[in-house]
């Protein structure tokens, strides 16, 4: 038996395992439309918790701006002889409290829903 | 359009119209490698579909250091692995496809020589990370490089394993 040269061996062997190309028929238009579902999941998971976080957030914003508003009104209307706003009312702690912890937790969720 | 350009529009606007072209031109590579693995057809279409949503989540990790197809080679793998450690189903085709070889191998040796030599039955007489790695690198055209990094092997053995396989099939198919 003669000897083949290694370029042959592999060339035949290339031969051996080249078969013919599978046809698409479909597989990818299932691909994309699993892919598409899956995004328009997301989206209204988002819009969810979006809306769910709003609705819980709701009350405390307004408080928040309510009190914003009156304590910037009140103090417009305290100056002193120098004609410098003076504090004489602050928003309560824990309003303020309850907006950063909102803002921070809203941060979080929507950065969990990203991923 | 190059795969590159594709795969940086996908990342730009996620076009799925752009994805939905790699998914056109790798799906044959693709799906030849899972059904060479699972020896199921179906089951290898499914896995491939699931390959491909995987990379659809996880285009922003390709890094483009080495080619997408070994790219998306090593998450169809690692697809299969995950699906063979939980799948009942794989455990039944393994021992069906084993129960065939037995009958095969038998009509064969009483044939003596009548039955053609088959790829696909000498492929089954291999185990998956031979079979894995000789696919890619045969079927797929992918480097020991790639193929090391598809499926988290160190490089050598890639190629001691090639080596091996090569000899294998060449004394199988007298090449």
């Amino acid at each position: 038996m003669t000897e083949k040269s290694p370029a042959l061996i592999e060339s035949n062997i290339e031969a051996l395992f080249r078969s013919e190309k599978i046809l698409d028929e479909g597989f990818s238009e299932k691909t994309i439309s699993r892919i598409r579902k899956q995004l328009l999941l997301r989206r209204l998971i988002f819009l969810l918790a979006f809306l769910a976080g709003a609705s819980v957030a709701v009350n405390p914003l307004i408080d928040l701006i309510n009190r914003f508003t009156n304590f910037t009104l009140s103090s417009l209307g305290n100056l002193d002889s120098n004609g410098i706003a003076v504090l004489t009312d602050t928003p309560l702690p824990p309003v303020i409290l309850m907006g950063a912890a909102l803002l921070f937790a809203m941060t979080g969720i929507v950065k969990l829903l990203e991923q | 359009m190059d795969d590159s350009a594709l795969i940086a529009r996908v990342l730009a606007k996620r076009d799925t119209n752009a994805y939905g072209e790699l998914v056109k031109r790798n799906q044959s590579r693709l799906r030849s490698f899972l059904r060479a693995l699972s020896k199921d057809h179906e089951l290898a279409d499914d896995l491939a579909q699931e390959s491909f949503v995987t990379a659809w989540n996880k285009l922003h990790t390709y890094t483009g250091k080495g080619s997408f197809t070994g790219w998306l080679s090593s998450i169809a793998y690692r697809t299969f692995l995950q699906e063979k450690r939980r799948s009942t189903r794989y455990r039944e085709i393994l021992e069906e496809v084993s129960i065939n070889m037995h009958e095969r191998g038998a009509r064969s040796a009483d044939a003596s020589g009548e039955q053609l030599p088959d790829l696909d039955r000498f492929l089954s007489m291999l185990n998956e990370e031979e079979r894995g790695i000789l696919v890619l690198s045969y079927g797929c055209g992918l480097s020991h490089r790639e193929i090391s990094e598809a499926m988290s092997l160190p490089i050598g053995t890639v190629k001691t394993i090639i080596h091996r396989g090569k000899e294998r099939i060449r004394k199988h198919f007298e090449i």
